[in-house]
């Protein structure tokens, strides 16, 4: 066909970079925001093969001789009618529970509330940011003031409520952090549109034709992306917390189930007498909070368009 | 004769807040035939992007409002039409084109994918049909096929434009309504991006409402030009004559300050002062406190629109009302 195209195309594929090349170039600038990703990478490759390492079956039975084994030390244990010896990593629980097993599979725990609670509150709090900050009028009244209402309960009182009026459940756990996290979307989204939505491919949207629908899931709502990814992100951080802090006061995931926090409920007991039963599960919370919040930092400098190199 | 495409009549547009009613149009009236096209030039403020918006139907919802007159567009009245049935014509048969082309495109998506997005709205094409029909459209506007999946960032201002043009074309629209095109650009893009315009609006018969403060872009490109002064058309002629023999004394205050290689002259003269407040209503000539042939009859009696052949022009010299001085100071 025509030469000059095919020249302009082999000249353009050639040195264009895609949006996401570009933005891993930016994000690895930042050694602390690599080495969160990693740790997380970690974590979620030990929630998806927690039971490669440890069968649940295993690590919910309780081994009462074990009781309280130190690190990297062996015992005999019996394992469905059998005797065999165990290498104890991270040594064992106030029940002979291996502990790095209870942590490696309260990962798959976290992990799933931490990534189902923000897509849950992400997908709610953005829709209704973005219908407040796009209609503005009463539909924003209406909106912001029920979100400033959910804003002003505490986060963990409010968790608590749910909890204890639905009954501690895996679902109720779930729907409640859910709900506790819509409200940062909302206002960080509903902020992002009023800035959007007046430039003037806005208008032109309008001029030809679009419908409000398309105009704000087409044109507003991936302009505001940056802002919600960071957000998520340190949500997630946010939502495991909460979580673990919810199943400390033993309303969120129930024993023999093994979630960190539920870990350090039962441990507290023995924090003199036997400190690893302790400090391996607080470990396991504090490197995963600290590890969202590095992607967190590094994803807000890696979009923030301000930054451009 | 050829027929008539959009006829505005006693159109009045205004923008009411709070504490203040902002009197952007008041009663123009304008007539553009099938593949005709009008020039409307004007200072800032004069009410030009109002009159497009309100003929777009965009005007801002809570405070922009079409207070009397009609927009007639192949005999329908736009001011009557429900949002629903606005959005249907928007983009299919009266295009808009803004003025500032880094900003009239969004940013995250594909050159190519925008103009198809139009063609998708107004259903005229499927999904194939539309990114091959995009592909034809960036290379009427003079930019290869292959550039379709690159983003505007990757575009200088002058294509971008270009872009914006093949988006306003995508539907082939009866109407297209130019806001200052060529504002942002530089005078060598400008003159490219005009002649494109030109040359397209032949091809396809469209019919072109140019908005623009610049004559000399209004003289490159359109058959009859309105001057708006203070939300009002002044004067209204074909291009050739305003030029040639301005009938109202803003047009030749206009004139007056464009420098001509032609004339030896030291200084242009400015028009003195400024536009009026347009939340006051004046009683006479808007014009009068600015005017240089302006006498005592001004400030009272308000002219109304006088036809002088196929001209139009608002001021009381043509009335007969004071004495016509202005081709005296002329010559």
């Amino acid at each position: 066909m025509d030469n000059n195209n095919f020249i302009s195309q082999i000249a353009s594929t050639g040195k264009r970079k895609t949006a996401f090349e570009e933005f891993w170039r930016r994000y690895r600038k930042n050694k602390l925001a690599v080495a969160g990703l990693l740790i997380v990478v970690l974590y979620i490759l030990m929630a998806i093969f927690a039971d490669v390492f440890f069968s649940y079956d295993f690590i919910t039975q309780n081994q009462i001789s074990n009781a309280f084994a130190e690190p990297f030390t062996s015992a005999e244990i019996e394992y469905k009618d059998n005797f065999t010896n165990h290498f104890y990593v991270l040594g064992a629980d106030n029940f002979g529970r291996d502990i790095l097993g209870r942590i490696i599979h309260g990962a798959r725990i976290s992990m799933i509330i931490g990534f189902s609670t923000i897509a849950f509150a992400c997908v709610v709090g953005s829709a209704l940011g973005a219908i407040a900050g796009y209609y503005g009028g009463r539909v924003e009244s209406i909106i912001m003031r029920s979100t400033d209402i959910l804003l002003a309960i505490p986060n963990i009182l409010f968790a608590l409520a749910i909890v204890a009026a639905l009954g501690p459940s895996f679902q109720n756990l779930l729907l409640a952090i859910g709900i506790t996290s819509i409200p940062a979307f909302v206002r960080l989204m509903r902020a992002s549109v009023l800035t959007v939505k007046n430039q003037e491919f806005i208008e032109a949207a309008k001029a030809l034709g679009a419908r409000d629908f398309r105009i704000i899931a087409r044109h507003i709502m991936p302009n505001c992306m940056a802002p919600i990814i960071v957000q998520a992100t340190l949500g997630i951080a946010q939502s495991i917390l909460s979580a673990t802090s919810l199943s400390f006061l033993g309303l969120g995931i129930q024993p023999p189930s093994p979630e960190w926090g539920n870990m350090l409920s039962d441990a507290r007991s023995y924090i003199s007498y036997a400190p690893h039963t302790l400090l391996f599960p607080g470990l396991a919370i504090m490197t995963v909070i600290l590890a969202y919040n590095l992607i967190g930092d590094g994803l807000r400098d890696a979009l923030d368009p301000k930054l451009k190199r | 004769m050829e027929s008539l495409l959009l006829s505005i009549n006693n159109l009045t547009t205004q923008y009411i807040t709070d504490n203040n009613i902002i009197h952007a149009v008041n009663g123009i009236s304008l007539e553009l035939a099938r593949g005709g096209s009008i020039g409307l030039v004007g200072e800032s403020g004069a009410g030009k992007t109002t009159t497009a918006y309100s003929i777009m139907g965009l005007l801002p919802k809570l405070t922009g409002k079409i207070i009397k007159g009609s927009i007639l567009f192949e005999g329908k009245d736009l001011t009557l039409l429900s949002e629903e049935e606005m959005r249907d014509i928007r983009g299919s048969k009266i295009s808009m084109i803004f003025q500032d082309p880094m900003t009239s495109l969004n940013p995250i998506i594909t050159v190519g994918d925008q103009i198809a997005e139009v063609l998708e709205i107004h259903g005229t094409s499927n999904k194939n049909e539309a990114q091959k029909k995009a592909g034809d459209m960036l290379e009427m506007v003079g930019i290869p096929r292959g550039r379709m999946n690159e983003y505007p960032h990757q575009f200088s201002g002058g294509m971008k434009q270009r872009v914006i043009i093949a988006i306003a074309l995508a539907c082939n629209p009866e109407l297209l309504i130019a806001d200052e095109p060529t504002t942002a650009l530089d005078v060598t893009i400008q003159a490219q991006v005009l002649k494109m315009i030109k040359e397209l609006k032949n091809e396809l018969d469209t019919s072109l409402i140019l908005i623009s403060h610049n004559l000399g872009v209004v003289a490159q490109v359109c058959e009859n030009v309105a001057i708006m002064y203070a939300g009002r058309i002044v004067e209204f002629g074909a291009l050739r004559d305003v030029f040639s023999k301005p009938l109202h004394p803003y047009t030749e205050g206009l004139l007056n300050s464009i420098p001509r290689i032609e004339v030896e002259k030291e200084r242009l003269i400015p028009i003195r002062g400024m536009m009026p407040d347009p939340s006051i209503v004046p009683s006479g000539c808007i014009f009068k406190p600015r005017c240089p042939y302006a006498k005592e009859e001004c400030s009272v009696q308000a002219p109304i629109v006088s036809k002088i052949s196929d001209r139009r022009v608002m001021c009381l010299m043509h009335e007969g009302v004071i004495p016509n001085t202005m081709g005296a100071a002329n010559e």
